[in-house]
């Protein structure tokens, strides 16, 4: 669980960058829908990613809690995304 | 060095096992909030829109800085724990509560914001899942807060016994978490057109 303080530093500066990146995808108006909200989705997956690796230290978990985080990014990623182009974007 | 590459370190959860439980429990219910969010989005997509641009993206975006903000300094707390310094990391776990609280009085403000306009639970679907969502993050972040309070005044007596450790990872690993269901509900509810 324990990181270096230049680990945790990187982590912090990619959390914020991803979340400007989201934020001018979303408000840009040349952006279609549908692509800014898979890249807005896309965003929040790596940013759970980064938080799981480098803040929680989940890859020392042992492998099935491992697993069950992976599939939890996954199946949230996939989900929400699907259900937005159901219904149109 | 190449000690530590023959004898890799085992791997382990930090904090409790059964504390563990109750992340993936917690996080399982949050996911599958944001999967009927999803489907009802689907079915009613004019509803759902205008209730997204009747939001304030840039309150919810200073909240998403401040939690990334947050977490960083705690799992830098956390560190700064396990190298027995600690004065540094009893400043690094009061600098997260500052933030959870700075969250909670921005989150509060918003939603005075939203009440004032005339947007309720019962407005639209779009604004009973809005409500719903994240006044349940924001009771699990006020609980975290509390948490940290507690555990930063255990860290602080400096007394270093394993339960105290085991709390701080406990409180780290579940303020992270309030953290990671932030990262979903801010684009979902937000951003994504």
């Amino acid at each position: 669980m324990i990181q270096t303080r230049r680990a945790l530093s990187w982590a912090w500066i990619a959390l914020v960058a991803l979340t400007l990146l989201s934020l001018v995808v979303a408000e840009s108006s040349g952006i279609a829908g549908g692509v800014a909200t898979v890249i807005v989705i896309a965003a929040a997956a790596v940013k759970g990613r980064v938080i799981l690796v480098w803040f929680m230290g989940v890859r020392w978990f042992p492998a099935r809690w491992r697993l069950f985080f992976d599939t939890w990014l996954l199946v949230n990623v996939s989900v929400i995304i699907g259900f937005h182009f159901l219904g149109g974007m | 060095m190449g000690a530590d590459r023959l004898a890799p370190r085992p791997p382990s959860l930090p904090g409790d096992a059964g504390f563990w439980t109750f992340i993936a429990a917690d996080a399982t219910l949050f996911a599958l909030l944001f999967f009927q969010f999803s489907l009802d989005r689907s079915s009613h997509v004019a509803v759902f829109g205008a209730g997204q641009r009747a939001l304030l993206v840039p309150l919810g975006a200073v909240n998403t800085l401040v939690l990334v903000t947050s977490s960083f300094l705690l799992a830098s707390g956390i560190r700064t724990a396990h190298r027995r310094d600690v004065r540094r990391a009893t400043w690094l776990i009061a600098g997260t509560v500052l933030l959870g609280v700075v969250f909670a009085v921005v989150k509060i403000t918003e939603y005075w914001i939203e009440l004032a306009s005339g947007h309720t639970l019962s407005t639209s679907s779009f604004f009973m899942y809005y409500f719903v969502i994240t006044g349940i993050h924001l009771l699990h972040l006020i609980v975290g807060v509390i948490a940290l309070v507690i555990i930063g005044v255990r860290v602080r007596r400096g007394s270093g016994a394993r339960q105290d450790r085991l709390l701080l990872e406990c409180g780290a690993s579940y303020w992270h978490l309030i953290d990671l269901l932030w990262m979903f509900i801010f684009p979902l509810l937000y951003l994504a057109r």
